[in-house]
């Protein structure tokens, strides 16, 4: 720090410490309040408060009883990157991950128990940090794996390099007892070491929680904006999407690249409804959905325009391709089960497939083929699949 | 000689505020959450800094800058906070009351420190800032009104109201007392309690600001979980449970009614003037119906040209007086496609909403037929359902 007045080491470590606690009170109420990823926040909370203690423990050596100011600030501070360690999954849509935590801990205070807390307690400190170090290390390889499946590579460093920095961190912890035994700390001692290591402290915790805060709001992010992008009861791509990727591919077909497009609506549709009821019509779509996903591959798109008409996008492909997947598509949903409350109904939709001209101008008009010839099939009797040419 | 020191604290509030600064401006920048709010929380959060940093390091600076560099920057971080408050909050961005605040609080401090009085200076600063931060708290109640219970407001408003009582009372005990020292002073017991006292305020001030980001977030997933995107209106999930709780109160003798409507000949309008038009013309519907409607009724899509509006409180001759404003509002605005009027129309059906029915789905399934009554009558008209009677009346308004 700028200054030429010494830092007070006692003022520092009762500073993390109320930023600790109010990290702490920002998570309980975040969980409690809003409903916020509860167990990633309550999660939090708890790793807040623990290391709080441990901390405020650490610093009354010497004026409370040993087994509470040695023992257990040490299991404590283990503990609360155990919590992390457990709940920090939950933010990138995994498990809570509560084995491997647990067992470090177990570990980790067992060992502690039968070192004496005497002398330079050089093992008590390697024992503690090689703990720390092995959960925070865990905690940030999960994340930056969950994270790099979803999101591009600077966005999963920036949100799981922080927590990379802590595990360094602590690892050089660990080193500085290998290496430098001699350096005995107390932790309201003056020295420089002692002060940039609360420093380093205060920073973790800055560092820590504003991480999580940037999970949990790139967690929120994500959300939004697959709900802009998806329809909400069958979750592919919603028309707008559709119709985007559709216009994508269509400023591809003058650099030569084909395109086709299938049209599809559920036969008999408002039947079902009426008959049935609209949660049958529901999940009527969702079966269809579910039916329909299998037959197209990574690249193709499969998006709801409304009600019960869907269309996908087939790039690279050309008419007798899509002719090719649509049959498939209308094979398999004919010979699918579909029943509500008992009563079976016959799932079935009509196929209108048309391939991207040279001569069309956009993709409207790749659309509306493709829809006339979904009309022509539902005029055949339905459950067919017709092609059209331009 | 206090327990705690003030240099040390400040110097903490200083890396919390760096740090600050740095979570805003990625949130800028990286996550673009409120963009312009979250620079103007950033630059204030810089501005803050050198006067926390070191109490005693003015005299490293310049003998012209020296008194008034810091003051200035700590006003200047104070309104830039209140700016961005505001910002945040979605309020207008008026600046005059921030501005006057900010820029008489400058001038008393400049004045106090040509005139040799610096007691007056930093009691002017220290004025300037407390209602900067009493501006910022107003903000946040009103803005925060929409989205915030409250409970949450009430706690998120504490630390802005104590921080400003502070900033005042130190104010007021400066000029009274003409005491000519700095803000803070080393190794000084009531130096050091209004260091934790500030650091505590700002932290609780900085977090609560990135809560009401997150919150902000929540509510907008909630609301577009709610909401069909095109139109705005209600999606049928949501429709349906405003629909049960009506279903509820009919059950206890409460009158309540429901219309459907389906646009006529909608499919034409998507094929010979493209999808683009039918979004045109949905939107279209949607503003004209809305302007027919009571702030509690509700409107909903019920997928493709269908919605439905719910009229909660209603008597069905009411409701149907409702239904036909909408059939005559609609036939005689159409919709401008192109530079070319493109004829809009509707088919109505009117229902009660029935007592024994806790889904809703009878009286919806009544409006529906009334609809294709009224369709294939001839379109552009309302169907309304006759208690007693197997067939509604058709009327053509």
């Amino acid at each position: 720090m700028i200054s030429n007045t010494p830092t007070d080491a006692l003022t520092l470590l009762a500073a993390t410490v109320l930023e600790f606690g109010v990290a702490s009170v920002f998570w309980a109420v975040m969980a409690q309040g809003a409903r916020l990823a509860p167990r990633a926040s309550f999660g939090l909370a708890a790793v807040n408060a623990l290391l709080a203690v441990s901390l405020s423990l650490h610093a009354l050596r010497g004026t409370a009883p040993n087994l509470l100011t040695f023992w257990a600030s040490d299991v404590l501070s283990i503990a609360s990157l155990a919590v992390l360690r457990t709940v920090l999954p939950t933010l990138v849509r995994q498990p809570l991950a509560w084995r491997s935590a647990l067992a470090v801990l177990l570990i980790g205070a067992a060992v502690l128990a039968t070192l004496p807390y005497t002398g330079d307690m050089r093992m008590e400190t390697r024992c503690v940090f090689a703990s720390l170090f092995a959960l925070a290390l865990m905690a940030s390889l999960d994340t930056w794996w969950a994270l790099r499946q979803r999101v591009s590579v600077q966005m999963s460093l920036l949100l799981s390099g922080p927590l990379f920095l802590i595990s360094i961190l602590l690892l050089g912890r660990l080193l500085e007892s290998l290496l430098l035994p001699g350096n005995h700390t107390d932790i309201l001692g003056s020295g420089d070491f002692n002060i940039a290591w609360l420093w380093s402290m205060l920073a973790m915790n800055l560092v820590l929680n504003a991480t999580m805060a940037f999970l949990i709001l790139a967690k929120l992010i994500r959300r939004i904006q697959r709900l802009t992008r998806h329809d909400p009861l069958t979750d592919v791509l919603n028309r707008r999407a559709l119709s985007e990727a559709i216009d994508t591919e269509h400023a591809r077909l003058q650099r030569g690249k084909p395109y086709a497009l299938v049209m599809i609506d559920m036969d008999r549709f408002k039947q079902l409804n009426d008959s049935l009821g609209h949660a049958a019509g529901d999940a009527a779509l969702l079966r269809l959905v579910e039916v329909l996903k299998p037959c197209v591959r990574e690249v193709d798109v499969l998006g709801r325009l409304g009600g019960e008409e869907f269309c996908v996008l087939l790039p690279l492909t050309d008419i007798a391709g899509a002719a090719l997947v649509a049959e498939r598509m209308r094979l398999n949903l004919e010979e699918c089960q579909f029943s509500w409350q008992g009563k079976a109904w016959l799932l079935t939709a009509s196929f209108g497939i048309a391939e991207a001209e040279p001569g069309d101008v956009s993709a409207d008009s790749v659309l509306s083929r493709a829809d006339r010839a979904m009309y022509l099939a539902k005029a055949q009797g339905r459950n067919v699949v017709q092609a059209l040419d331009a | 000689m206090s327990l705690f020191d003030a240099n040390t604290l400040l110097q903490v509030s200083a890396a919390f505020h760096g740090f600050m600064a740095l979570v805003w401006l990625i949130m800028s920048r990286v996550f673009r959450i409120a963009p312009t709010a979250a620079l103007l929380l950033a630059a204030a959060y810089f501005a803050i800094i050198p006067a926390l940093l070191c109490l005693d390091c003015q005299v490293w600076w310049p003998a012209l800058l020296q008194g008034w560099l810091q003051k200035l920057l700590s006003l200047l971080g104070f309104t830039l906070m209140a700016l961005g408050i505001r910002r945040m909050m979605r309020l207008r961005m008026r600046w005059l009351d921030i501005g006057s605040v900010a820029g008489l609080a400058t001038l008393a401090m400049l004045a106090g420190n040509a005139s040799g009085r610096s007691a007056a200076a930093l009691a002017a600063t220290s004025a300037g800032m407390g209602l900067l931060t009493l501006l910022a708290a107003k903000d946040v109640h009103t803005g925060g009104r929409a989205t915030l219970t409250d409970g949450v407001r009430r706690f998120l408003l504490l630390p802005y109201l104590l921080l400003a009582a502070m900033l005042l009372a130190r104010s007021v005990s400066l000029l009274w007392m003409n005491e000519q020292r700095p803000f803070f002073v080393q190794g000084d017991h009531a130096s050091a309690w209004l260091a934790w006292a500030y650091l505590l305020l700002t932290l609780a001030i900085g977090i609560g600001l990135v809560g009401i980001v997150v919150t902000r977030l929540i509510d907008r997933i909630r609301y577009m979980t709610l909401r069909d995107p095109l139109t705005d209106a209600l999606n049928r999930r949501a429709l349906g449970s405003e629909l049960q709780t009506l279903q509820a109160q009919a059950e206890r003798g409460q009158s309540h009614c429901l219309v459907v409507l389906d646009v006529d000949h909608f499919k034409r309008i998507n094929d010979s003037h493209g999808h683009a038009a039918g979004d045109a013309a949905l939107l279209h519907l949607v503003g004209v119906l809305r302007a027919n409607m009571r702030d509690l009724d509700r409107l909903g899509r019920l997928g493709g040209e269908e919605f439905c509006v719910l009229l909660p409180h209603t008597s069905l001759a009411d409701a149907s007086r409702v239904a036909q404003r909408m059939c005559e509002a609609l036939r005689r605005s159409p919709l401008i496609w192109r530079e070319q009027p493109l004829k809009l129309s509707a088919s109505f059906g009117v229902a009660p909403c029935q007592s024994g029915d806790p889904q809703g789905e009878h009286s919806l399934a009544l409006a529906d037929w009334l609809v294709y009554r009224a369709k294939s009558e001839g379109r552009d008209r309302i169907c309304v359902a006759e208690p007693g009677a197997a067939l509604g009346r058709v009327l053509k308004p």
